[in-house]
């Protein structure tokens, strides 16, 4: 119907971008949805979300519209649509996607990266996973000996 | 290789991450850095992880192989998967006497040694030798409650007691001790079963009594109804459960301040048509309403909230004689 305004919230990014978008929708993320509660809901409400920016921020907000209107779709449409979402993220989304749902707090979007990057891990050694992630070895040659030696029936 | 080139993940995400790995994989990413290292060997995570489904079974006697040794198999992935043993050098010439939550422990009647096995981790550990003989061998190990396990060997009967010995993993040694259960030996039965510190063994026909390991004291109790075709104890929600088949019904009892109070029926026609004798309980969910039972050829759970039976895993032709002894759910552990 013509006239009845949707509850809007504005939310910005850290580098400055302002998003505007349905209450439902910011409300996939608890951090908000508790922002919300606490400061009584008024319109024009301006919400920061710190440490997230706006390119991130807006794919964060893909996954919340959708899931937002959950209830409209049946259970394997969205599991395709999640499937779809998290394949075309590249490496560093990804894991800007994972910081960004455990700051805000989006179970279900923190669960999808996880599962992701889980899957990049299986089957990858300890050296590959290294370069994976940019992780140093910060072993001792000796400390690493004696963890080879006692996860040897890994390496069998 | 296409990497992450930003800084590096936080404890709270790396353990979301690592808590979707299999359990199989996660123990060879020790190695990956020391964050990594400290992550996995955590408790938080570990209380984190999926339980962790393991139990014993073995096959019936075969008159052209003779009787076949007990196996141990654990849920994973790919189904009930038997844990070969071969990485116990000692497998061949010695048995499986006990095991508990996935710990297994053997006896070597050749060399008069203990073995405690972890099959999953293939690690193993040989006890100092017990000076004694013994009529009976236990291994307790519970871990939810502690990492250190214990062995207990009794080596004498009493009226109303037994002469024991105890090995506990944290000193090394074995120590002497004397145990006074208030109730005829002879009503004691092998049914034991080890939580929270505590080894209860059901006295037959209405009784189980609590071994307190560390302080040698036993707490007789009452059970609510008498031990018919099948009783089994078990922890689940910090509470003591006694399951008891009649016969007709399996009735789940659960012990709170000092009352039994009936928590169930399940009620044989729904489960199979099997005949009951084939029907085993096998075991309580640490913390959920859900109990495990064993019919020729399958784990079936029972939600006791919803009434809802599920099979957890159906053997295939290869175990379809399998008989499975006992079932643990348990954390991830690595003594």
């Amino acid at each position: 119907m013509v006239g009845v305004k949707k509850k809007m919230v504005t939310l910005v990014s850290s580098d400055g971008v302002e998003f505007v978008v349905e209450k439902r929708v910011a409300e996939q993320s608890l951090f908000i949805k508790n922002a919300l509660n606490e400061g009584g809901v008024e319109e024009k409400v301006m919400i920061p979300i710190p440490k997230v920016t706006s390119d991130t921020l807006s794919s964060v907000l893909e996954y919340c519209e959708k899931h937002a209107s959950a209830t409209e779709f049946q259970e394997n449409e969205i599991e395709e649509w999640d499937k779809e979402y998290i394949e075309k993220a590249d490496l560093d989304l990804l894991y800007y996607l994972l910081q960004a749902s455990y700051s805000m707090s989006i179970m279900g979007l923190m669960e999808l990266g996880a599962k992701k990057v889980a899957s990049l891990i299986r089957g990858k050694s300890p050296q590959e996973i290294r370069e994976l992630f940019n992780i140093k070895n910060d072993f001792t040659p000796e400390q690493e000996e004696e963890i080879r030696r006692e996860m040897q029936w890994n390496y069998e | 290789m296409e990497n992450f080139s930003t800084v590096s993940l936080t404890d709270d995400i790396l353990i979301e991450i690592l808590t979707k790995l299999p359990l199989k994989s996660l123990f060879r990413l020790t190695s990956v850095s020391k964050q990594w290292q400290r992550l996995i060997s955590d408790r938080y995570l570990r209380n984190k992880l999926p339980l962790m489904l393991s139990g014993v079974y073995h096959f019936p006697h075969n008159a052209k192989t003779g009787v076949e040794k007990p196996r141990f198999a654990w849920l994973s992935e790919n189904g009930f998967e038997d844990m070969s043993l071969s990485f116990f050098p000692f497998n061949l010439s010695s048995t499986i006497i006990d095991c508990c939550h996935g710990l297994l422990l053997f006896y070597s009647s050749l060399h008069g040694r203990f073995y405690v096995c972890n099959p999953i981790l293939k690690k193993w550990f040989q006890l100092p030798k017990l000076g004694k003989s013994n009529h009976l061998s236990i291994l307790a190990f519970d871990p939810r409650h502690a990492a250190r396990y214990r062995v207990v060997c009794f080596t004498g009967w009493l009226a109303q007691g037994a002469e024991i010995e105890i090995y506990s993993s944290e000193t090394g040694e074995w120590a002497s001790g004397l145990l006074h259960w208030g109730v005829d030996t002879d009503r004691m039965s092998a049914t034991m079963r080890y939580f929270d510190g505590l080894l209860y063994v059901l006295a037959l026909p209405q009784f189980v009594v609590g071994i307190n390991l560390e302080g040698m004291s036993c707490q007789q109790i009452e059970l609510p109804e008498m031990v018919k075709h099948d009783g089994c104890v078990g922890k689940s929600g910090g509470l003591l459960h006694y399951s008891s088949n009649n016969g007709k019904q399996i009735n789940i009892w659960a012990l709170n301040s000092s009352k039994w109070s009936l928590k169930h029926s399940i009620s044989f026609q729904f489960i199979v048509e099997e005949p009951l004798e084939m029907v085993n309980f096998l075991a309580f969910h640490p913390e959920l309403d859900i109990v495990y039972l064993w019919v020729p050829g399958k784990i079936i759970s029972y939600d006791l909230m919803n009434k809802r039976f599920d099979v957890v895993c159906e053997f295939g032709l290869e175990l379809k004689d399998a008989y499975l002894i006992q079932m643990w759910l348990h954390p991830f552990f690595s003594c």
